[in-house]
Parts: C-alpha cells; sequence; structure tokens
C-alpha cells in the first residue's frame, strides 16, 4: 500500500482551488498551508507565460523529514504516508530544514483570519484540531480517507487535474497514469522517491 | 537573519556556546596533563567548559516551539543526529560538571580528575563536531551539506575555547590585581575565589602608582608574580595560531567549493561574500574573528622575551581572546543564515 498522487499540470488553470479547499477541509491557521501552488514566469518578452505547480506534502519513500525527527512524531505509515503525531512535536524545526520541498509548516500562532472581529464560530471549532509550537503538513487528508473519500484538494480541483489513489496497485488510476505517461517526480536526485508525481504533457499525448 | 532559514538566533547562539564551552573545557582538561607550568589554564577551561554549554542548551529549549515537551527527546532515541546530540551533550553536561563541582569544592583525586578529564574530553570532542554535523547532514541544504562543516566548527570551537580562557585569564588578573588582597575575596564571590589561587599576578608594571615604592613592597610582588600564568596564556596563543590558520583554509576552501558548485550552494555563498552578509563576514569572521587574532599572536610570538613581561602578554590575550569569540559568534551566524534549502528549485 503506498497512497499517492499524480497531478496533471496539462490541466491546471492556477485557479488555488486546492489550496484553499484544504484550507477549509483542515481549518488550518492563517500562514499555514499543506497545500499551495507556486507561481513563476517563463520565456522571454514578449512571449512569456506564468507556469503554475501545485505542490504538497510528497509523502516522500525515504522521507528527510522522519529521518531527522528526534522524538519520533514524524513518521511514514504502512499506508506510505508520512504523518505527525503533534503530540510529541517539540517543535525543534529539524524536519523543516530537512524537508526539500518546503512542505512543512511551523505553527508560530493560531490567530483568527480577520484579527478585528476575533475568532468567527468555524475557527472556532476548527482550531481545537492544532497546536501552537508544533510542524504540521498535508496528510492526504486522513480524516477524509476514514469516511472513503478522496483527498479535498483531489475533490475539489474543477479541472480533474489532481489523481489520488494506490501506487502499488498496477491497476489503480494514478499507477496507471504515472506508467503510461511521462510522470515525474520534484527533485529526484535528492533520492526521497516522493509519492507524488506530476504530469507535464496533456492526456492526449500517451508515451 | 536574512536569505532563508528555518532556524534564527537562538540556534546559533547555541552553536556557538555549545562550541566553546567544549573547546573551553579542552583546554582546561589538556592543560591538566601538561605539568604545573600550564596548571594556571586548567581551573578556567573546566570552570567555563559546562556552564557554557548549558546556557546553549537553555537557549535551544526556548528555541522549541513547545520547550515543556523537550523530555521527548530524551524518551525515544532516534536515529536522527539530533538524538545523538542530546546523547553526547547530556553525558558531557554530567561529566564536566562533576568535574566542575570536584573543582570548585577542591576535592577528588588526582587520578579521578584525569579521568573525568579524558571522559569528558572525548565528549567535548563530540559536542564540538555535532553541533557541525547537525547542520552538514541536511541533505536539503546544499550548504551545509558537506563534509568540511564539522571540521570547520571543530577548529572554531576549539579556537574560541581558548579565546574563552584568554579573557577569563587576562580578566581574573584585573579583578585581583595586586597581591595581598585575601579580604576582598568574599565580596568577589565563590568562583572568583576559586580562579583567584592560581592567578596572582601584580597590576601592570606602570611607571606611575603600581611601580613598589620599598624594597619590601618590592619583594612582596616579586612574591606574587606567577610566570607560569603568563607562560599560560603565551601557550595559548602558540596553540591557536595554527588552529586559525587551519580555519582560515577550511572556510576559504568551503567557500571556493560550494561557490563552484552548480546548486543553490552557490547562492548561499555569494550571500556571505558578497551579498546581504558580506559586512559581517568579511570584518566580523575574516577580520576580527581570524586575521586579527592570527596578527596579535604572531606579533606576540615574535616579541617574547619570557613570562616577566607578564602584564602585556594578558592584556593581548583578552584582546585575542574577545575577537576569537565575536568571530565564533558571527560564523555561526553566517552559516545558519545562509542555511539556503533546495525548495527554491521548485
Amino acid at each position: 500500500m503506498r497512497y499517492g498522487m499524480v497531478i496533471d499540470l496539462a490541466r491546471c488553470t492556477g485557479c488555488h482551488a486546492c489550496a484553499m479547499a484544504c484550507k477549509a477541509q483542515h481549518g488550518t491557521p492563517p500562514g499555514v498551508w499543506w497545500s499551495k501552488v507556486l507561481e513563476s514566469e517563463t520565456g522571454t518578452y514578449p512571449n512569456v507565460r506564468i507556469v503554475y505547480e501545485p505542490v504538497l506534502c510528497m509523502h516522500c519513500e525515504n522521507a528527510p523529514c522522519a529521518q531527522v525527527c528526534p522524538t519520533g512524531a514524524t513518521y511514514k505509515g504502512e499506508d506510505g504516508v508520512v504523518d505527525v503525531d503533534y503530540d510529541k512535536c517539540i517543535g525543534c524545526r529539524y524536519c523543516e530544514a530537512a524537508c526539500p520541498y518546503d512542505a512543512r509548516n511551523f505553527v508560530e500562532k493560531i490567530e483568527p483570519g480577520f484579527p478585528e472581529y476575533g475568532f468567527n464560530p468555524y475557527e472556532e471549532v476548527m482550531y481545537q484540531g492544532h497546536q501552537v509550537g508544533v510542524v504540521e503538513k498535508c496528510n492526504f487528508c486522513k480524516d477524509a480517507r476514514a469516511n472513503g473519500e478522496e483527498p479535498a484538494c483531489v475533490r475539489t480541483c474543477p479541472a480533474y487535474a489532481r489523481h489520488f489513489g494506490d501506487l502499488d496497485d498496477p491497476s489503480s488510476e494514478v499507477a496507471q497514469l504515472v506508467a503510461d505517461y511521462d510522470a515525474y517526480q520534484l527533485l529526484p536526485e535528492q533520492g526521497t522517491n516522493p509519492s507524488v508525481y506530476y504530469m507535464a504533457k496533456s492526456r492526449s499525448v500517451r508515451k | 537573519m536574512g536569505l532563508h532559514s528555518v532556524w534564527g538566533p537562538l540556534i546559533a547562539w547555541y552553536l556557538f556556546l555549545a562550541g566553546t564551552g567544549a573547546g573551553a573545557y579542552l583546554v582546561g582538561a589538556v592543560a591538566g596533563f601538561l605539568g604545573e607550568r600550564y596548571r594556571p589554564l586548567v581551573k578556567p577551561g573546566v570552570l567555563l567548559g559546562a556552564p557554557l554549554v548549558a546556557i546553549g542548551c537553555v537557549l535551544l529549549l526556548f528555541d522549541l516551539g513547545v520547550p515543556t515537551r523537550f523530555l521527548m527527546a530524551f524518551l525515544q532515541p532516534q536515529t536522527s543526529m539530533m538524538s545523538v546530540g542530546v546523547i553526547i551533550i547530556s553525558c558531557f553536561i554530567v561529566l564536566s560538571g562533576v568535574h566542575w563541582i570536584l573543582t570548585v569544592t577542591k576535592k577528588g583525586s588526582e587520578k579521578l580528575l584525569r579521568g573525568l578529564s579524558i571522559a569528558a574530553g572525548v565528549f567535548a570532542v563530540g559536542t564540538a563536531v555535532y553541533t557541525g554535523l547537525l547542520l552538514a547532514l541536511v541533505q536539503a541544504v546544499p550548504f551545509w551539506n558537506q563534509p568540511l562543516l564539522p571540521v570547520l566548527f571543530l577548529f572554531s570551537a576549539l579556537s574560541t575555547g581558548i579565546g574563552a580562557v584568554f579573557v577569563a585569564v587576562g580578566v581574573m588578573r584585573r579583578v585581583r590585581p595586586a597581591a595581598p588582597a585575601k579580604t576582598k575575596l568574599a565580596a568577589t564571590g565563590a568562583g572568583v575565589a576559586v580562579l583567584d589561587d592560581d592567578m596572582a599576578v601584580p597590576a601592570a608594571p606602570t611607571r606611575s602608582a603600581a611601580v613598589p615604592r620599598t624594597a619590601e613592597q618590592s619583594a612582596v610582588v616579586a612574591q606574587e608574580v606567577d610566570e607560569n600564568v603568563v607562560a599560560s596564556a603565551h601557550a595559548l596563543g602558540v596553540v591557536d595560531l595554527p588552529i586559525v590558520v587551519a580555519e582560515l583554509l577550511v572556510l576559504f576552501s568551503m567557500m571556493f567549493i560550494m561557490g563552484s558548485s552548480h546548486s543553490v550552494a552557490a547562492l548561499s555563498v555569494d550571500f556571505l561574500l558578497a551579498g546581504g552578509f558580506a559586512l559581517p563576514f568579511w570584518l566580523g569572521i575574516v577580520l576580527v574573528g581570524l586575521v586579527v587574532p592570527a596578527v596579535l599572536e604572531i606579533v606576540s610570538l615574535a616579541r617574547w622575551h619570557g613570562a616577566q613581561y607578564g602584564a602585556r602578554v594578558l592584556d593581548a590575550g583578552v584582546i585575542t581572546g574577545l575577537c576569537l569569540l565575536v568571530g565564533g559568534v558571527m560564523l555561526r551566524f553566517a552559516v545558519v543564515a545562509a542555511g539556503l534549502n533546495i525548495a527554491v528549485l521548485m
């Protein structure tokens, strides 16, 4: 069992709905982004365009964060998902330094999204699940998966650019996408073997 | 902290204090094996070691997101270098702490103290190297991820440790300038009193007041001159000079190798040599931290005419020591601040 994700960059429109769905799902405090969309410019004027790259925790097979954690708070589960036990996290931030994907978020403080209005009812409920001083990150929507749902970013993506499933199961959609298209991983030279793959070409271009 | 680094000033201070404490202890521990001549280095070194490292650990504790959970790092030791460091530093603090207590209370046989020196000395080297390894094992930060970093931190730890002892030896002379001042000891505190026994050196022989007026006073002063203190300070400079030169070589080797790499490490080097950290780097680390101490030590070596010129040697030692310490702090700040993560390439 190795949960993984395939992101089709040819379909991504850079709408950031994945990032917002993630924040809504987990009620992460301001400044904490488990899922986000990087934007960069490419080309030379006047032939320029913006490139969107949605990123999240890569759930690496050789997870540097888990290897450097001094307390065992960060661990890799049987399902291939890298998760954090907040109650064990001392907030040393070694994992944050060690993560090559900038996927880890240190919760410096928990404050309302609009401080002048105080905590709204949603924040009051959702912030119960967060702790100040620990490091958080994507867990492929552990709670949603327990209810048989796909991760929030996958469910939300209006362009159907994200696919989720078991990479170890050759019949799964993600495994087939990885096999059939030139799906690649980010920073492969780091030797982390991420479980998140990217498809640069459109699905119409088969290998 | 400039650039992009997960860790901030508290970690830089922690790395510095852990290295300096370990270095100072090593000076004291090694001097303990070198006979009566270098006895004056033993107490400053041993008394500085454990407290400096302990203060560093307190800073580290305050840098944690949840300081109250620090025991977690002891409960389930992991393979993480941080877990290894927790064990190494704990062993160092316990062993050198026992040595500290035995030194203050003037207890413990020579055999016990020597055994402690060896055991705690091993962990002192471990502590100094660990502060470099902690960063060097982070593959995602190319500038840290290099074998020269622990070497640089070890040299810097030895050098700043020597610097701390330099300052202690020189300052103790000022705290208790002329000799028969036993009555003042109570006021200056227990630690000072302990240090004082080996620090009886008269004030600088200036032309005015300090010059003894009668033969009787002269005899008293001569009796109180401890040439061993001066010889010890001189020896510190002799030992530190090659370390400082080696540190310069390692530092610039690091900069050349990382600077010519096709990786984000080159950005880190650029940040240090020509970017936002250029002034502290060239002025603080290279000039004040390495070049000035080396020049002072060379001059002091060239003009050494024996231990009777004690005051000047000790004064130069204080300046040298302060420079070494400033350079050491700046070096830790530089390395921490330049820790650019490879994630910028995503």
